[in-house]
């Protein structure tokens, strides 16, 4: 079955809306990204472009700036609490996990 | 050292998996594109090396661009970030190429890639596709309704031949295309619901490439065939013409819309020039069409000159001098020298031969003999039962071109007699009336003859029965 929109949020999404908490070049998302998990999430150029499109039309993000063709954008509300809730489902999840293995550890 | 040249390459629009590994390996071989045209693909000599090809559709791109829109090129941009540089577009592809070893892919998430492709194909690939298949069931419908019609005219012609067998391969290719681009379609679908990659697209190309050496070829063959035919069958040369009229302005209007976009104008004013474009070759193809069907059509058949004419009660009427293959007079003694001798048809294909010819006094001798067949050869045995229950049927001659009926005969009906006489394999003879006629159909290994005697107590012997058979059965 199809994956509903922004319902949940991919590893990409997530990062990218978190390098957004500050104004930020699209393109530097790029390279930030990579830094800030240690080179284990990479996004490629093609889909960060498309993300940051449906991020705007979502109104996660807005744009704040133009320089040429460079592009730079802020999270909106509407993407913070998005980020928050995806936050706390991870949240969720970590504790399920330490409350069924976390008995188990101690039997 | 030839520094660029250009392929034609027919993969499938969607086939990326294909177009990425072919790019790859002329890089190795030291080729790099640089441009996609309507036709060929154009490359340039290059230090020969291992470099990463990326295709990416852009539903927003347009066949009328002649270059990329801002937004494509601030695509670009972020391509360029990741060391990707763009080799050359084309309508909703753009191609990509990354000389670093291990470069991060320009996609890296299946959801958000599968419905870009899915609406490039649908903007670009699926209107193409459906105008070449209508070409291709229209050509099947009207050489189907023809071999319907006049199975034998049909089935004899080479040229006709030909053009049935293009059109099928028409339509083949664009069945081998839909069915390829659904069958990837619906294993995408299913792979990235459940969260995995995007499945390797199908090679087409293959069948591509034999498909279009056979319409080559078929071409070839059907424009010399049809170049010797060129005073005959004039409802065959209307066939031929309109399909080699339709393939050649469709060439014309790819070669202008490339010139076209060479100018570098607006996606607009491209369009705009290129509908005109189609439109007048619309008008033109269809002034060449209505212009063949009111000038060509009506003398569509095969006839010699007349060598002299004569009048009867106030009418002229011809008589011909046609070479024959059996004529009355190998039979017996008519006493009666004013004859016509004339060939309705004479055609061969590698499937068939057909032949029909006639020899009849003038209409102030009618009680003379006369004599009528039609020989009809069968290469390939598959045919000879059906060839045979077409010379059985009730038609009075057997091809389109001089076929006369009359809706009130009574149907033919044929009774098995002894072929001895006749050295067949098989014999039969019409009844009329039930009492047996002078027409009789023969069958031979590879033969059927049809043959009519007229004229007044004229009863075939032994021997002549058996002159019929060596002349026209074997």
């Amino acid at each position: 079955m199809a994956r509903e929109k922004f319902k949940t949020l991919t590893e990409q999404m997530f990062y990218t809306l978190l390098c957004l908490r500050e104004v930020c070049y699209g393109m530097d998302i790029l390279d930030r990204v990579p830094a800030m998990t240690n080179r284990r999430v990479n996004i490629g150029s093609g889909t960060l472009y498309t993300l940051l499109e449906q991020f705007l039309d979502a109104e996660m993000i807005r744009e704040v700036g133009v320089e040429g063709r460079k592009r730079s954008y802020i999270l909106t509300e509407k993407g913070e609490e998005m980020l928050k809730t995806e936050c706390e489902r991870m949240a969720a999840q970590l504790a399920d996990y330490q409350r069924i293995f976390g008995k188990e550890n101690k039997k | 050292m030839k520094q660029t040249k250009r392929s034609l390459a027919l993969f499938g629009f969607f086939d990326r998996d294909g177009i990425e590994a072919w790019l790859e390996r002329q890089a190795e071989k030291g080729w790099l594109l640089e441009r996609v045209s309507e036709l060929f693909w154009h490359f340039r000599r290059i230090e020969p090396k291992k470099l990463h090809f990326s295709l990416v559709y852009d539903p927003n791109g347009s066949v009328f661009d002649a270059r990329p829109t801002e937004a494509q090129l601030e695509f670009q941009d972020f391509c360029a970030h990741t060391g990707w540089k763009l080799a050359a577009f084309n309508a909703q592809m753009q191609i990509y190429y990354n000389e670093s070893a291990a470069p991060t892919p320009i996609e890296t998430d299946e959801l958000l890639e599968l419905p870009a492709i899915r609406t490039s194909i649908r903007k670009h690939y699926l209107p193409m596709f459906s105008i070449f298949t209508f070409d291709a069931i229209f050509f099947c419908a009207l050489f189907f309704f023809r071999l319907s019609y006049d199975p034998l005219a049909v089935l004899t012609n080479t040229s006709y031949l030909l053009f049935g067998l293009c059109a099928m391969l028409m339509l083949v290719g664009s069945a081998v295309d839909l069915i390829s681009f659904l069958c990837w379609r619906r294993q995408a679908g299913r792979a990235i619901g459940q969260g995995g990659a995007l499945p390797k697209t199908r090679r087409v190309f293959p069948c591509r490439y034999a498909i279009l050496l056979l319409l080559l070829l078929c071409s070839v063959f059907m424009l010399a065939s049809f170049a010797e035919q060129l005073h005959l069958k004039t409802g065959i040369r209307f066939a031929i013409l309109s399909f080699v009229g339709m393939l050649g302005g469709a060439g014309c209007i790819v070669l202008t819309f490339e010139l076209i976009k060479r100018r570098r104008m607006s996606r607009r004013k491209n369009r705009i020039l290129a509908i005109s474009l189609v439109l007048l070759y619309s008008v033109g193809f269809a002034a060449f069409l209505i212009g063949m069907i009111f000038h060509q059509l009506p003398s569509g058949r095969l006839s010699s000159t007349p060598a002299e004419t004569y009048e009867y009660r106030g009418h002229s009427f011809a008589v011909y001098r046609d070479e024959i293959p059996l004529t009355i007079e190998d039979l017996m003694d008519p006493g009666y020298d004013l004859y016509s001798y004339e060939l309705h048809y004479n055609e061969a294909s590698v499937l068939l031969e057909f032949l029909q010819a006639e020899q009849s006094p003038c209409w102030d001798a009618l009680a003379e003999p006369a004599l009528s067949y039609s020989v009809t050869t069968v290469k390939l045995p598959l045919l000879y039962d059906w060839c045979r229950d077409l010379n059985l049927a009730d038609i009075s001659t057997l091809t389109g071109h001089i076929r006369v009926s009359y809706e009130d005969d009574p149907p033919d009906r044929f009774i098995r007699v002894d072929p001895g006489p006749w050295q067949a394999n098989e014999a039969y003879q019409r009844m009329f009336d039930d009492e047996p006629d002078s027409w009789f159909v023969l069958c031979y290994d590879e033969r059927i003859v049809r043959i009519i005697f007229d004229g007044d107590d004229w009863t075939l012997n032994d021997a002549q029965k058996r002159l019929v058979g060596e002349t026209l059965g074997k």
